[in-house]
């Protein structure tokens, strides 16, 4: 299996729970507009410090099992973490708060 | 030199947790979502991370700004807070980003509207209501 399935795999995951998400809590365009925005963000900040892991050694990557695309030293595979994480983790956010019942303020 | 980035994460973290303190954006919003979110996402970045070092795409450099702890085969000490950075670090963004953008808290708010110095309701009715 390569680094690029396995992101894929993990990726999907998110994206079923965010779609979840956003049918069971009714999250409109101003959530995925921020969510979006949260992301974008996530992305410009894994392209600067993700080069600056790389280079420092931090870790290594077997080359055989990527799919060769970088962005600096960075294996475009490795962009598949702040896109996960930014859709995961919102979402899990909004499952796990209770809907307010209908005597709380809306 | 081995403590770098390990002090790096941490640094960031406290960073964070100041900024979550102030805003009051997850833990201190929602504290048991907020920590059950983040176990969540600790616990998926960490099958994730075990996965592909079982599959060798990845594992640890050599490098000196390392403590060189390791809790697992290729999986450092640090890995775990930096999975802990990431996770806490898109519910913060996303929290931030919806007070710059102009965001009433919504239904979670946790008091978060009325505590909010630049509550936007007040002001405009004050301004409005001048003779």
């Amino acid at each position: 299996m390569t680094y690029l399935s396995l992101a894929l795999v993990f990726l999907a995951l998110a994206v079923v729970v965010a779609v979840v998400a956003s049918w069971r809590r009714r999250l409109g365009l101003r959530w995925w507009a921020i969510t979006t925005s949260m992301i974008l963000v996530l992305l410009v900040l894994t392209a600067v410090f993700d080069n600056v892991m790389v280079a420092a050694d931090l870790f290594r990557y077997n080359e055989e099992l990527l799919t060769g695309w970088r962005l600096g030293l960075v294996p475009v595979e490795d962009f598949a973490w702040p896109v996960a994480a930014g859709l995961l983790l919102p979402s899990v956010w909004e499952l796990l708060h209770p809907v307010p019942g209908p005597r709380e303020r809306s | 030199m081995a403590v770098i980035y390990l002090a790096s994460l941490l640094a960031g973290l406290g960073c964070m947790v100041l900024l979550d303190h102030r805003f009051r954006l997850v833990l201190w919003r929602a504290p048991r979502v907020g920590a059950a979110t983040l176990g969540i996402g600790l616990a998926t970045f960490l099958a994730w991370d075990l996965a592909a070092i079982a599959a060798r795409h990845y594992g640890a450099g050599q490098s000196a700004a390392m403590t060189g702890i390791m809790l697992a085969p290729e999986l450092p000490l640090e890995e775990i807070l930096f999975i802990t950075f990431l996770c806490y670090l898109a519910l913060v963004l996303r929290g931030l980003l919806e007070l710059v953008l102009g965001g009433h808290a919504g239904r979670r708010g946790v008091g978060q509207v009325s505590e909010r110095p630049e509550g936007t309701g007040r002001p405009r009715q004050a301004a409005g209501g001048r003779p």
